[in-house]
């Protein structure tokens, strides 16, 4: 099984570092994949994530090619899942959020992720888990990424397919 | 009595952490470890888990053996601690395995190639 993650533009990596953790191709934002702010509409080209916590800002732009959506909120509203669902569109956990020293409570931030995940699968949206790392500290194995998507409510069988094939969707990946 | 059983799981650090265990900087790595694991595992679960480092491999890498029930906890705790003392410090869970054997191979010849899992 081929793993993939998203890490955050500032995070150097070399490819030794990435065969070793077990991946097939770490997705560097601002280079294999953009991240736009929900408030910016326009065309665009190639794989792109949208971030924010407006919904019909993000419905726009699950309407017009994002591969994922990351709700700032982690909270996402019935008519959004929907224009997800329809569209292809996945929505995106960052373990950045969780994870961060400086982030609200770690609890906190947990059920949160876990209430988005129950909601995006009861919508039949598929739900990604990135890294979405900063810096090598805050960089996950797959192990890892698989053992915090269980935490969230994920099966041991839905776990791996978030890390595998919805996160190689993130970045284009073809198989 | 029945025999505890135990989990080895093959760790590597974003940073090096003065490996070979007879270093003092291992020892405050080590100390640091422990203290961080405690704290995200808690008290209570942290007695249950009984995290030890069994073995160091070059400066970067180092085996950490825990009760096998507690193992899924351990994974958790090793992806959230982010700091140890005054570093930033991630800290990679590559593989585990029931014997420390397997670990020592994998790590020797090659490690992970995105397949093994």
């Amino acid at each position: 099984m081929d793993f993939y993650d998203v890490i955050g533009p500032g995070c150097a990596f070399d490819d030794q570092l990435q065969i070793r953790l077990g991946y097939k191709r770490l997705f560097k934002v601002g280079k294999d994949v953009a991240v736009l702010e929900a408030g910016s509409e326009g065309q665009r080209s190639g794989a792109y994530l949208a971030a924010g916590d407006n919904p019909s800002r993000l419905i726009y732009h699950a309407k017009n090619g994002a591969a994922g959506i990351i709700p700032t909120a982690m909270a996402a509203e019935a008519k959004l899942l929907d224009a997800m669902r329809d569209n292809g569109c996945v929505a995106v956990i960052p373990l950045d959020a969780i994870i961060w020293r400086g982030a609200e409570s770690r609890s906190k931030m947990l059920y949160r992720a876990a209430r988005l995940f129950s909601q995006a699968r009861k919508a039949d949206v598929h739900v990604s888990i990135v890294s979405m790392a900063r810096n090598r500290a805050y960089m996950e194995s797959p192990i890892q990424l698989i053992g915090l998507a269980k935490l969230i409510g994920a099966e041991e069988g839905y776990a791996r397919y978030m890390v595998s094939k919805v996160n190689g969707s993130l970045g284009g990946a073809d198989d | 009595m029945i025999r505890e059983k135990r989990r080895y799981i093959l760790v590597e650090a974003s940073e090096p952490i003065g490996g070979g265990g007879a270093t003092q900087g291992a020892g405050d790595f080590e100390k640091d470890l422990y203290a961080a694991l405690r704290s995200e595992l808690g008290g209570i679960h942290y007695f249950s888990a009984n995290p030890r480092i069994a073995l160091y491999i070059g400066d970067r890498a180092f085996i950490v053996k825990c009760s096998l029930r507690c193992f899924p906890d351990m994974i958790l705790a090793l992806a959230m601690i982010k700091r140890l003392g005054n570093r930033d410090i991630g800290l990679y869970t590559l593989k585990s395995s029931g014997t420390m054997r397997a670990l020592k191979a994998f790590q020797t010849f090659g490690g992970n190639d995105g397949k093994r899992l």
